[in-house]
């Protein structure tokens, strides 16, 4: 009787606890619901990020919807002034007038190499171009390049004033709404090969090989980019990083030792269209591409006069490769998120930094040469690329609204009207062969 | 009366039909000059029987339309003609897109940039389109087939786009199967033609090969392929002519004796040698020089042709080798009137291109010797003085200049000036001017071994130049590239380089030489960062 | 037994980074100090400091190429200078400076202490040689940040060939130099301008570099020989009085006494400032009224000779003058003759100088006349003004 009594008692004790585990165990997911819930509600989405796709491809999300960077590079220094001219306190607020008429074109982006010196007056124009015309900013910092004699990447002093210049640079900007994302650098790699601003290290001077050299040159330069993202990324999880790159030069190398930023920035001047540009960044640097750098001068340096209608035949080329490898198109790379064409306006100043007489003219002489850009390859000493005819709109010594009367040329309407209709005239599917 | 009238009335109708059948082919669109041309033509494609006629006449057609740049005009005619005889779809697509696609290039190169841009779109669309359907509608039996996916490539080459490769690769495939059946190749050899000048070497060549082995394989004799071969050549048609002449020597090898070959091998190698004007492949020549080598010996080579055996090889760049047969032949032909030429190149190449100096000072010892003066035997003295100087032993150099001086006489004015500059460093204590001690530098000391001219290229317009005949020389750095930045390189120029003074920013002049000798012509290139690289070439003016 | 290892942990935990600090402080201790501070080695050097920014005068006059492969003093690249002389500013001089930041005229805090240099050296050349630099220059910016020290030197005639140049700076106050170098010229002194090289310059410390004593001047010493003279010294730069009435030509080929040429003046007499009497002072350093201790040590003088002559004969100069500058730094005397009414022909004149105390002379000529005593103006040549 007492054994049955004693195993009915043990029964209901293993009862009672199995009820009480699963109490616990309700409990304990009710209150981890809550906290994962809690949490997600704490994490939102950063305001602009970049999304890859199942099928590789890559699409840049802002305010969570898919954004195509239709853009220029925009430096509005007036006619008569060079880039040390501080337009962003201009009280003539240019950006006000072009913004206007970039946003009749269908631009959504600017890009700025560097900002001005004074942060108030540029969170102004960054502000003004966004609330008033919807255009939103790509920010960048040259990261030294230019300062003489040559930029120290391979000193750590060098290095550590740069990231101070930088990180100060995203704390004063990264809570304007109107910012896209960052870009470190332009053509800085180029200073790797030893051609353009070559910079060295006693450690990289013993080496005797000069492709040793360069491929330390590349790792230090690429390692500190990495460092400057990850840097970024502490300070603001809101806005991607971009690598600014001339040409895919190096990035074999930045595919080891860049990890960390979101994207790179190209600087392409092939002409006509970009090549296998977007298969082989695919295959090098598997990274979504804005090309922060492109376009034609709308002078002919062979005829001796203004051709807007070349310049718009290479940008409306150049566009149509743009949009097909943006994502989605399966005939297309799918890692193109767009591009910002250089550039708005002409830059009277370009030509001749030193002799300030030569800002007020706009010069037709030519410093450098692309046979990609064949129409004027011709010219005396084949020197086509006319600098201060970039702009897809020229601007004039007449004033208007108190800054040099803004002129779009023919590649203005061309791309407008392109924009309208853009996947119109994507390539249909080839047959292939039996 | 009334048999009568039925009569004519029976001849009218007859010739009314006649008129009205006659018509269908004037009712086409045409142009003033060539309406009656285009009326047969019409006539022809209509009634043709065979295919052969078909494609000529449409061949005419097209070259009376395009002559006229009538591109639109000529899409309209081809849709015209479609909607009478429908059998003549698969040629029409073709033709369209053809049209189209020759339309593009034409609105490009006359920058009628209205039309471009208006229906720029809509023209490209058509090629794709038309290119399509015609490779659908045209078996791949027939030309038309290739010749479309010929059309389809160029135009995704053109834009550089994700089809380019895939539209490659078709047309190669349908290649091969165009040849397993066709007799006619000419589309082969016209696709291989297309496919170099836009830079496809490898693709170009694979079909070359095909095209020979029909001619091969259609039981050609050895004298007409050699005579094909010559044709070819003289087309200027290299690729072609050296695939034809490879099978011949292949041939012939076997069939014809020696010494009736021998002569024919050297004609060969004398055709694609190296002269300054006409077609050349230095690389195709010294193949066939080594050729005559295997089937003869080396001492088949008499003076000419061994000689010209070597300066083929200097020319080639390829120095070494060239270095080697100069030896040997200022062994074999001790009096050539070349023999003064040959052991001063060999000084040159051994002392500045292969950094030998020891050798090279042997043979321009040698020079130095002679007796009879010549270009070379006063350039060897300059040389060994130079050397001297830049070895620092400035009593030698001095000892070497003044002979030099003296040997010289009023003659070798260009030699004797340089001297003189050399003297005048060397009395007044100077170091030797900047850009010859640059070059002298970077050729001798072996830390710059590096310094291997791969990285400059230096040409001459002319090599074998009169006395006074104006002469391009031209250098091409190949430096990585640095998109909008521009890199400064400045240019070191040194040595013989006649009577043109070319300044650092120079990377070419044109000069002219005042008296005979073999030239040399030093370079270095300086970028941002130093020393990119030197060169040197040879120029003999006669 | 745990708690004796526990707390050994704990300590050696402790004090290791205390031991490292200690060694990387007396690391850093030990840095030696620099021997040299470069300006320009090589394009791009390392060791390169300063940017030469600070173009003065006629700017549109100077095309610089900083890394010219032609004939470098040594490394790959020098700088080539090229001066037109075209005045293309109207200024008739042109200079630049190098600066730290660029284009920092004393505006931004960007000066290097270079305490423990003794001198700066460089390499020059010219393209034919001949070319004149009127003077170079360590320091000298003023401003919100003004360099510690001025240091002069030149002027200097160029050979075709390299020539090494030191500027002694020992003694000088260094702590504080962001125009760390710096060249000026003239058209005067290059009428069909000048093409020119410099390499290899830097800042060194020698030791056994002693501070120039400032000796007194040779004799004779020239304030005007010839236009082109590399003897000449002060600059006709102290226009006094009715400016506006004086036209100076320095390069005047009208009848010179000696040479090519002579300084010519016209004095228009029409009271352009309304002060009715005009003169100019010939000064060492331009524009230098008792500001800038330049002052030139003329002990060995007995007299200032020059040749006068007028242009009709007639015209009447009160006063010309030696010395008499007074300021911060003021000269130590004065000595002056007139009125003086010029012969049409050459004639020369003398002040005497002797029981002067001509230590310290900023002012080293000067005239001065007045409308009343030239009614029409006065036109009148000058030509070998010296000191001896």
């Amino acid at each position: 009787m007492n054994k049955i009594k004693r195993y009915r008692l043990q029964a209901t004790g293993y009862r009672l606890q199995a009820k009480k585990v699963k109490s616990l165990l309700l409990v304990a997911c009710g209150l981890w619901l809550v906290a994962f819930l809690l949490g997600m509600a704490q994490r939102p989405k950063p305001a602009v990020y970049i999304q890859k796709l199942k099928n590789g491809h890559y699409r840049l999300i802002v305010d969570r919807k898919p954004y195509i960077v239709k853009g220029v590079c925009y430096n509005p220094i007036p006619i008569g002034q060079n880039h040390e001219y501080d337009w962003w306190s201009d009280p003539n607020k240019p950006w006000i007038v072009d913004g206007k008429l970039m946003q009749a074109m269908g631009i959504n982006t600017v890009r700025f190499y560097q900002p001005g010196q004074n942060p108030e007056s540029v969170k102004k124009v960054i502000r003004d171009l966004y609330e008033l015309y919807g255009i939103r900013t790509i920010i960048g910092h040259w990261l030294g390049f230019w300062e003489y004699p040559c930029p120290f990447y391979g000193d750590k002093d060098f290095q550590d004033r740069i990231k101070k210049e930088v990180s100060d640079m995203i704390n004063t900007y990264k809570d304007e709404p109107g910012i896209l994302f960052w870009v470190l650098g332009n053509e800085n790699n180029y200073s790797c090969l030893g051609m353009v601003n070559p910079w060295s290290n006693e450690e990289i001077d013993k080496e005797p090989d000069p492709i040793k050299r360069k491929n330390m040159r590349y790792n230090i330069y690429y390692s500190f980019i990495n460092e400057l993202a990850k840097q970024i990324h502490s300070i603001d999880s809101n806005h991607p990083v971009a690598l600014g790159n001339g040409e895919l030069i190096g990035l074999e190398i930045a595919a080891k030792s860049c990890p960390e930023v979101d994207l790179v920035a190209c600087i392409i001047y092939r002409g006509k269209t970009f090549g296998n540009l977007f298969r082989s960044l695919k295959a090098t640097f598997d990274k979504p591409i804005v090309l922060t750098e492109f376009g034609a001068d709308s002078y002919d340096a062979y005829k001796d006069t203004e051709d807007q209608n070349m310049q718009a035949f290479f940008l409306e080329s150049q566009w149509r490769q743009i949009y097909e490898n943006l994502a989605n198109n399966k005939e297309g790379i799918g890692n193109c998120l767009g591009a910002t064409i250089f550039e708005w306006t002409d830059e009277w100043w370009k030509h001749n930094e030193n002799d300030p007489e030569s800002w007020k003219v706009h010069d037709t002489d030519s410093n450098w040469s692309n046979g990609s850009y064949y129409f004027d390859i011709k010219a005396k000493g084949n020197k086509n690329m006319n600098e201060e005819w970039f702009g897809i709109v020229a601007i004039s010594k007449e004033q208007e609204f108190g800054i040099d009367k803004r002129i779009p040329r023919k590649a203005y309407y061309v791309l407008r009207e392109f924009w309208k209709n853009p996947t119109k005239n994507l390539k249909p599917k080839t047959k292939k062969a039996k | 009366m009334k048999n009568q009238k039925s009569k004519i009335l029976t001849i009218f109708l007859f010739l009314l039909f006649i008129t009205i059948y006659e018509l269908r082919f004037t009712n086409y669109e045409s142009f003033a000059q060539d309406s009656n041309k285009l009326v047969a033509l019409t006539k022809q494609i209509m009634e043709a029987k065979t295919k052969e006629e078909l494609n000529l006449a449409f061949q005419d057609l097209t070259g009376l339309y395009f002559n006229e740049n009538k591109y639109s005009e000529f899409v309209e005619f081809l849709n015209s003609l479609v909607k009478q005889k429908k059998e003549l779809e698969p040629q029409v697509n073709y033709y369209i897109a053809l049209s189209r696609y020759q339309q593009l290039k034409y609105l490009e190169e006359k920058q009628n940039w209205d039309e471009y841009f208006s229906n720029g779109n809509t023209y490209r669309q058509e090629i794709t389109e038309q290119a399509q359907k015609a490779i659908g509608s045209n078996p791949f039996t027939d030309k038309l087939h290739i010749y479309a996916r010929l059309i389809l490539w160029q135009f995704h080459r053109d834009q550089q786009d994700v089809f380019e490769n895939q539209a490659l690769s078709d047309l190669m495939n349908s290649i091969s199967e165009y040849v397993k059946t066709a007799q006619d190749y000419q589309p082969v050899k016209e696709v291989a033609e297309k496919l170099l000048v836009y830079g496809e070497k490898v693709k170009s060549k694979e079909l070359y090969k095909i095209y020979v082995n029909k001619i091969i394989t259609s039981g050609i004799t050895d004298d007409k392929l050699k005579e094909s071969a010559l044709g070819f050549y003289k087309e200027g048609n290299l690729e072609l002519a050296e695939a034809l002449y490879d099978v011949y020597v292949d041939r012939t090898v076997k069939s014809i004796a020696k010494e009736k070959l021998i002569p024919i091998l050297m004609d060969i190698a004398k055709q694609f040698s190296y002269k300054d004007q006409g077609p050349k492949d230095t690389f195709y020549a010294e193949k066939i020089f080594k050729k005559i080598e295997e089937v003869g010996t080396k001492d088949i080579f008499d003076e000419r042709l061994l000689y010209l055996r070597a300066f083929n090889l200097e020319k080639t760049k390829d120095y070494p080798a060239a270095k080697d047969l100069y030896s040997y032949f200022v062994g074999r032909y001790l009096n050539s009137a070349y023999i003064d030429e040959a052991n001063y190149k060999i000084g040159i190449i051994s002392t500045y291109i292969l950094r030998n100096i020891n050798t090279g000072k042997s043979y321009f010892e040698k020079l130095a010797q002679k007796e009879n003066l010549s270009a070379q035997v006063i350039s060897s003295l300059y040389q060994l003085g130079l050397l001297s100087q830049w070895g620092e032993d400035n009593v030698k150099a001095g000892e070497y200049y003044n002979k030099l001086l003296e040997k010289a006489g009023d003659g070798f004015p260009e030699t004797v000036t340089l001297a003189k500059e050399r003297i005048k460093e060397i009395e007044q204590v100077k170091p030797i001017e900047y850009n010859l001690k640059t070059f002298l530098d970077a050729s001798l000391k072996e830390e710059y071994a590096n310094f291997d001219m791969t990285k400059i290229d230096l040409k001459s317009s002319i090599y074998r130049a009169k006395k006074d005949q104006a002469i391009d020389i031209n250098s091409l750095p190949y430096i990585e590239q640095s998109g909008c930045l521009q890199v400064e390189l400045q240019y070191l120029w040194s040595g013989h380089i006649g009577t043109a003074k070319p300044s650092l920013d120079e990377s070419a002049f044109n000069t002219t030489y005042i008296h005979p000798g073999t030239k040399e012509i030093n370079l270095i290139v300086i970028s941002a960062s130093g020393v990119v690289d030197r060169n040197i070439d040879l120029v003999d003016v006669y | 037994m745990k708690k004796l290892l526990m707390l050994l942990t704990a300590a050696v935990v402790a004090i290791t980074p205390y031991v490292f600090a200690q060694e990387q402080a007396t690391k850093v201790a030990e840095k030696p100090q620099p021997k040299e501070f470069g300006i320009y080695k090589d394009k791009n050097a390392r060791e390169n400091h300063y940017i030469p920014s600070g173009w003065m005068g006629d700017y549109g006059d100077i095309k610089l190429n900083d890394q010219s492969a032609d004939n470098p003093h040594s490394g790959t690249t020098n700088m080539q200078f090229v001066y037109s002389g075209k005045k293309s500013q109207g200024q008739g001089w042109a200079g630049v400076y190098w600066q730290n930041p660029a284009n920092n005229w004393g505006s931004k805090k960007g000066g290097f202490d270079l305490t423990g240099m003794t001198k700066l050296t460089f390499w020059a050349r010219g393209a034919k040689g001949g070319e004149v630099i009127q003077k170079f220059k360590v320091g000298g910016i003023k401003g919100t940040y003004p360099d510690s020290a001025d240091v002069e030197f030149g002027p200097i005639e160029l050979t075709d060939a390299w020539k090494e140049y030191t500027i002694n700076l020992a003694g000088k106050d260094l702590s504080y130099i962001s125009g760390g170098f710096c060249w000026v010229t003239t058209t005067d002194l290059n009428p069909e301008g000048a093409t020119f090289y410099l390499d290899d310059i830097k800042f060194a410390a020698d030791l056994t570099l002693k501070p120039a004593v400032k000796k007194s001047e040779e004799m004779p010493f020239y304030v005007f020989a010839d236009s082109r003279s590399i003897n000449n010294h002060y600059i006709p730069s102290g226009w006094m009085g009715d400016y506006g009435d004086i036209k100076y030509d320095g390069t005047s080929k009208e009848d010179p006494y000696l040479g090519d040429t002579c300084v010519k003046i016209v004095y228009t007499g029409q009271g352009a400032q309304g002060a009715r009497w005009a003169g100019i002072y010939w000064q060492n350093t331009a524009n230098n009224w008792g500001t800038v201790d330049a002052g030139f040590d003329l002990s060995k003088a007995t007299k200032l000779t020059f040749w006068a002559r007028g242009a009709k004969g007639g015209e009447r100069i009160e006063e010309f003058k030696v010395g008499g500058i007074m300021g911060e730094y003021s000269d130590s005397d004065s000595a002056s003759i007139g009125p003086v009414i010029l012969n049409k022909e050459w004639t020369q004149y003398s002040i005497d100088l002797k029981g002067k105390d001509m230590s310290y002379v900023i002012g080293g000529f000067c005239w001065a006349t007045n409308v009343d005593v030239n009614p029409e103006g006065a036109t009148f040549y000058l030509d070998e003004i010296k000191f001896e």
